[in-house]
This record gives C-alpha cells, structure tokens and sequence, in this order.
C-alpha cells in the first residue's frame, strides 16, 4: 500500500552534501517535509524525498549551506512526464475509460428467477416486447413499472422484482401456489359456470349462484352447471324480477381421457465413432466471428454449443460471447426392441402422461390402458378416469323482467 | 531572591511530580519523555525528540527535551524522519542517556 502511495506521489533520490547535514534534516522535520531511507555514506547522506516536498527544499538548502544532487526519479508523474509524446498511449487510456463508462449504461445480460410454469422464454419474449431487453439504455427502464406490467400479464404471478445490478438485469418472480384455473373477469359481469367437458358431477360447492345440478348428474359440454341469475318470486310464485351475480362454485366432475399411443419396434440407434470436431466463434451484437475451419465432414452428427458471456466482474457483463460447438460424429445402425424391452417404454410413456395430468391439478381414478405388441409397433390404447375442475365461466343471458300486473300490484301493496 | 526562585521551581517540581503520579497521567506527555521502542538489535522506533544533533553511520545522536539520547551501532540507517517519529534499522549495539 504504502508503496502504491509513494508511486503515486513521485519521488526522487537524492544524495545531500552539507557541513551541517543536522541541521539540514531538523529543518525538514519542522517544515514537515517526509524524508526516508536516510543512509550515510562518510560525508554525504542518500535519501528519498516527495517530488512535491523537493520543490519545498530551496530555501532549507540556502540556510544550511547545502547542496543537493538528484540521483533517480521514480513515480507516476515522471512517467508521465517521460512520455508525454506518445499520444496514441494516452489516447488509449481515455477511449478505454470512455468504453467503460459507454458500455456500463447498457443492460448487456438478463437473468430470470424463480419462474416454474411461465418458461424463461415466454417471459423474456414479454420483456423485449416491453423493449426491455439486451443492449437497453439502464436510464430508459422503469422497474416499478414493469414489476406492475409483469404481474399485470401473467396471472400466476403474483410477486415480481425487477432490478438493475451493474450492467445485469434481474427479473425475480414468484408465482402463486394455487392454481387460477378460470380467469376472472370483472366482478360486475354476471357470470354462469358451464362444463367444459362430457362427464359426471363429482361433487359440487356452491357459493354463489343457483346450482343447476347435483352430485352424480350427467353432463354434457356446455351444459349450465351453476346460473349466475336467480329469480325472485312473488306470491303467487311466479317470477317477478332477476337478480344477477357471478356464481362462485368449486365442482369436480369425472371426465375420461383416451389415451392412444404407438411406436414402431424399429428404431435408428446412435452409434458414437467418437470423431470429434470443436470449433470457436465470437459473438457481438449480431455479428459472429469464426474461428477455424467450418466444414463438417460428418453426414450425422450431434451438435452441442456452448455459450459463454464476457464480464468484467460478477455484475458488469460486456456484450461478447465465446461460443463452442462441439460436433460429434455417429452412425445410424437399425434396431428392434424386443416385446419387454417395447412394454417397459410404453409403460414409461404412459407414466410420464399421468405425470402431466396430475401437474395439471388432475386426480386420477382408473387406468384401463392396455399394452399390446404386434409385429411391426407397440401400441398402448385405453381410457384414464379422472376427477377435476369441470367449470368455466360463461356470460349470464340477461333475461327481460316478464311483465305481471298482478304481481307489480303487489309490489305496491 | 535567587534563593527564593529555584526553591519556588522545585516546589513547583515537586507538586507536579505529586499530581502526575497521584492521578496517574501519562509521563511522555507530562515531562516530555522520550520514547525509545526497541525491536531486537535491529530496529528501534524514537518518539518525543526535538531533533537530530549528529548522525553517522556507526552513531547517532537526538537531543530530547530532557536529556540527549545516543545510539551506537553499525551501518545505521533512518527509515523515516518525521516531526513526531524515527524508525532506525541497522545493527544497534547501545542505548546511551546523557542527563
């Protein structure tokens, strides 16, 4: 550190012939003039000095009867003194700053957390229609706005921080737990549910709204399962006024599914010669820089790449990329399963279908699929029962007021 | 009247001497001790002095406020000279109090 000062600073070697070299140093210490390194060499003394505190010395070596010889200058300002005619150098160092500072008003990557259901893509596609995306001025973007615009569009989220860090932008959602399967729309809307679905009612609890079938009904895609209009009767119970609202309902109904899958026993099976081939490229912007060869002499290969973003330290990221594609050559050889090798796929196949029915808030009942192989394929043909959500909302039909004399007369009485 | 003033000192003296160790103050700033911090034979670090009186390779020489410090040695060197601190390396082979 202290030598980082003194490079700094600048300072010289001098070497000091005096009668009263005492004399000469007390001066220094009273008008605080920093000397260090003091050596003697019989009659005369070496030390370091300041650049600054030298120019001080003039008068301390008038009064005492001194002279001083400069014997090295070290530091920073005689660098730059030294080479004051470069130019090009100099013009260096202030188009490096000016890079620097240019680079770090941009977003140059965007990194995006926490997001389960909604995909990174779908998200930053969102963003750089919002024209928030690489290569963005910082200044140009608001966060607050967009952490509003973010929750606004996506309705499973339902916590969203967007952040800058350095030239690094950091989306952060999280998204709610419990599914949203029906929109909602505007409360003041009436709204019925009907079945989105061919199926039998399951269970059925009604909040709002009049329930138009019970546990165990049939239904049919369309039918109306909860009316968001309830009729008022009067007396003589005939209707005399509707009154609207958006029906509130959980109702589970038993819907099947078809499941129909087949593959053939045949199958094309890599197999690695383990040729390789890596080639580099750098990548700026749009613009891409190969390096080496291109050609691929492989008639069948896979292709890996990998990408790499440049940064100059953990949040100031610089828009270059070094890209490594990695080709790996393999032959294409015909195989057959076998009947249990066939079964075991299908059943995995099957599995992973369930998989996705229960991610989709799905219960399964029963599982009739059935595993069948023939000569040629493996086919896997059944039905799945399940329980879900069956409802779905629907505009409420306004119905005019059946106009009833007697029972407006009614009303006055 | 002579008589009479270097009596007064000493009394003065005295009190002083009294009040510095009955409240236990710090003696380098009440009498203006030197501090003489040694490191081994190799370095020594001198505080509280008025100045450098001689300095050669094998001695050097500070006048204090109350007496003149001496320090024998070989190939004595001064790290660094301040108005309130010396460092001095080199081999140092004795420690003299002039009073």
């Amino acid at each position: 550190m202290n030598h980082f000062v003194n490079y700094y600073k600048g300072y010289v070697k001098v070497r000091l012939i005096s009668l009263a070299p005492e004399r000469f140093f007390n001066m220094c210490s009273n008008h605080e003039i920093y000397i260090w390194n003091l050596k003697n060499h019989d009659d005369a003394y070496e030390f370091y000095i300041y650049r600054k505190d030298f120019l001080k010395l003039k008068n301390i070596l008038r009064k005492s009867k001194s002279k001083i010889i400069i014997l090295e200058k070290k530091g920073f300002p005689m660098f730059l003194f030294k080479n004051r005619k470069r130019k090009a150098f100099f013009c260096g160092i202030v188009i490096a700053f000016v890079f620097l500072t240019i680079m770090s008003m941009f977003i140059w990557d965007v990194e995006i957390n926490g997001n389960v259901t909604e995909t990174d893509n779908i998200i930053f596609d969102y963003l750089k229609e919002q024209s928030v995306c690489h290569g963005t001025l910082k200044s140009k973007i608001d966060c607050e706005k967009m952490e509003e615009k973010l929750r606004a569009r996506f309705n499973d989220i339902i916590w969203a921080s967007v952040q800058i860090n350095g030239t690094r932008l950091i989306v952060s959602v999280q998204e709610g737990n419990a599914r949203r399967i029906i929109d909602k729309k505007d409360k003041n809307v009436p709204m019925d549910l009907i079945a989105k679905k061919d199926g039998i009612i399951e269970n059925i609890i009604t909040r709002r709204g009049v329930p138009q079938v019970t546990k165990g009904s049939t239904v049919k895609k369309g039918d109306i399962l909860v009316l968001g209009r309830i009729e008022i009767l009067n007396d003589a119970k005939e209707v005399c006024d509707y009154q609207y609202c958006q029906s509130d309902s959980d109702i589970f109904g038993r819907t099947e599914y078809t499941y129909k899958d087949e593959f053939s026993l045949t199958y094309n099976k890599k197999v690695y010669t383990n040729k390789k081939k890596v080639s580099h490229s750098i990548r700026a912007f749009d613009y891409l820089l190969k390096i080496g060869a291109q050609k691929i002499p492989y008639k069948h290969y896979d292709f890996t790449a990998n990408e790499k973003q440049l940064k100059l330290s953990t949040n100031f990221y610089l828009p270059f990329f070094l890209e490594t594609n990695i080709y790996e050559e393999y032959k294409v050889v015909k195989n057959q399963y076998t009947k249990e090798q066939a079964t075991k796929i299908e059943k995995l196949r099957l599995k992973r279908y369930c998989k996705n029915l229960i991610e989709k808030g799905v219960q399964i009942v029963e599982n009739n699929v059935i595993i069948e192989v023939n000569k040629k394929s493996c086919i896997g043909n059944g039905e799945i029962i399940v329980i879900e959500p069956i409802g779905t909302y629907q505009e409420t039909e306004i119905l005019e007021v059946p106009k009833n004399t007697e029972s407006e007369e009614g009303n006055l009485q | 009247m002579k008589k009479r003033s270097i009596n007064l000192s000493r009394e003065v003296r005295k009190v002083k001497k009294n009040v510095v160790e009955g409240l236990d103050l710090p003696k380098d700033i009440m009498y203006g001790a030197v501090i003489v911090t040694a490191m081994g034979p190799f370095e020594a670090y001198i505080e509280n002095y008025k100045g450098i009186m001689e300095y050669t390779e094998n001695k050097i020489k500070i006048q204090t406020k109350n007496c003149r410090l001496e320090i024998l040695g070989k190939k004595l060197l001064i790290s660094y000279y301040t108005n309130e601190e010396m460092k001095i390396t080199g081999t140092i082979q004795a420690i003299n109090y002039e009073l």
